[in-house]
């Protein structure tokens, strides 16, 4: 009776789901709402779908989610510039990745090793992931998405276009400046 | 400065492949349980939708049944067929009959007796009749301008007899 092409779709995919929008949001719950958000609205609206649909479906859920905690949180932050008590709260799209950094932190030390690699390699490899990390977490959302979909996902133009409601332009144009930006971080460690 | 680019562009490549991977390949704990237990609602939810839907259709047809059940009963189906044929036979059988010669007709005036005993009146007629924008007297006083045709008929026969009807005639 349980739906399980959708069950095994979105066990494959909510990790990847998370981290993106952990990207976005900088913000664990945040992330972890926009993600199940994105699961109810699929399987709501989209459950009858085939399987191959559901891919770019749920991607251009997920941009969407982001946009609207973006929306959401302009929106709060005007409100709270004008209150003089609320001004020293930090939103959730502002706060700093700690306790993500953190866990990325203890993730990376306690990832299994390759027993090929030279020492000063490895940790020059470890340093240039925190580093590429960091970079891509501190792009503007536009670049970031478009670099995240196209790099991680394997998104093609086109399908990157369609899961972030623009023209195959505009995608060249983000992922190319989110290259750019990335090059001039990363040049010293890659 | 193409191929560095390109060189540079694989090598990122690579590299976030390498990172995003094993940042999610090493999420935490507590991250995934609550994942697991967003995808576990929202699966569910599909599942309780899917059979809710199915247990509505299947409601709104058992209440369709029961309207038509209390308007058109089962049982009334076969009667209300035999009385729709046994009616349309009643009229078949009557508007044949109504084509005889009306006899009952009786007038004051024997050669209108005798022209309405001759006449065949068909129901389809009083159609005609009923459907026309002729004036109602007219069909009324139908013996007497029947005569009255028959009369001028006899006269055109007739010879004329002597000048002064000639000239009424010319004139």
């Amino acid at each position: 009776m349980l739906n399980k092409p959708l069950d095994a779709f979105l066990a494959q995919t909510e990790q990847r789901a998370f981290k993106m929008a952990l990207y976005a949001t900088k913000n664990t719950d945040d992330a972890l709402d926009i993600v199940q958000d994105a699961m109810m609205t699929l399987a709501h609206k989209y459950a009858d779908k085939t399987p191959d649909e559901w891919g770019p479906l749920f991607h251009r859920i997920i941009q969407s989610k982001i946009h609207d905690f973006y929306r959401r949180n302009n929106t709060r932050n005007k409100w709270l510039t004008l209150w003089p008590f609320g001004s020293n709260q930090h939103s959730s799209s502002q706060q700093p990745l700690n306790e993500a950094s953190n866990n990325e932190s203890e993730s990376i030390e306690s990832a299994p090793e390759n027993k090929n690699t030279k020492p000063d390699d490895k940790l020059e490899q470890t340093r240039a992931m925190e580093v590429l990390s960091e970079a891509v977490s501190n792009l503007p959302l536009r670049q970031q998405q478009a670099f995240l979909l196209r790099t991680w996902e394997g998104l093609s133009v086109a399908e990157t276009a369609t899961a972030m409601s623009c023209s195959q332009g505009s995608v060249k144009t983000h992922y190319s400046r989110a290259v750019h930006s990335l090059r001039d971080l990363l040049e010293d460690h890659i | 400065m193409t191929n560095n680019t390109d060189g540079f562009e694989k090598k990122l490549h690579s590299l976030s492949q390498q990172t995003f991977n094993k940042e999610t390949a090493t999420l935490d704990k507590n991250v995934l349980q609550r994942l697991r237990q967003a995808r576990e609602m929202a699966v569910s939810h599909t599942v309780k939708e899917t059979a809710d839907k199915n247990k509505k259709t299947i409601d709104k047809n058992k209440k369709t049944n029961a309207k038509i059940e209390i308007i058109f009963p089962s049982w009334l189906s076969p009667v209300s067929t035999a009385t729709a044929f046994a009616s349309i036979a009643i009229i078949s059988a009557l508007l044949l009959l109504q084509t005889e010669p009306r006899n009952n007709l009786i007038n004051s005036n024997p050669a209108e007796n005798n022209l309405v005993e001759n006449s065949v009146v068909s129901p389809f007629d009083d159609i005609a009749l009923l459907s026309s924008n002729d004036d109602i007297e007219l069909y009324e006083d139908i013996a007497f301008y029947i005569w009255l045709d028959d009369e001028e008929v006899n006269d055109k026969n007739k010879p004329l007899k002597n000048t002064h009807e000639k000239k009424i005639n010319a004139g």
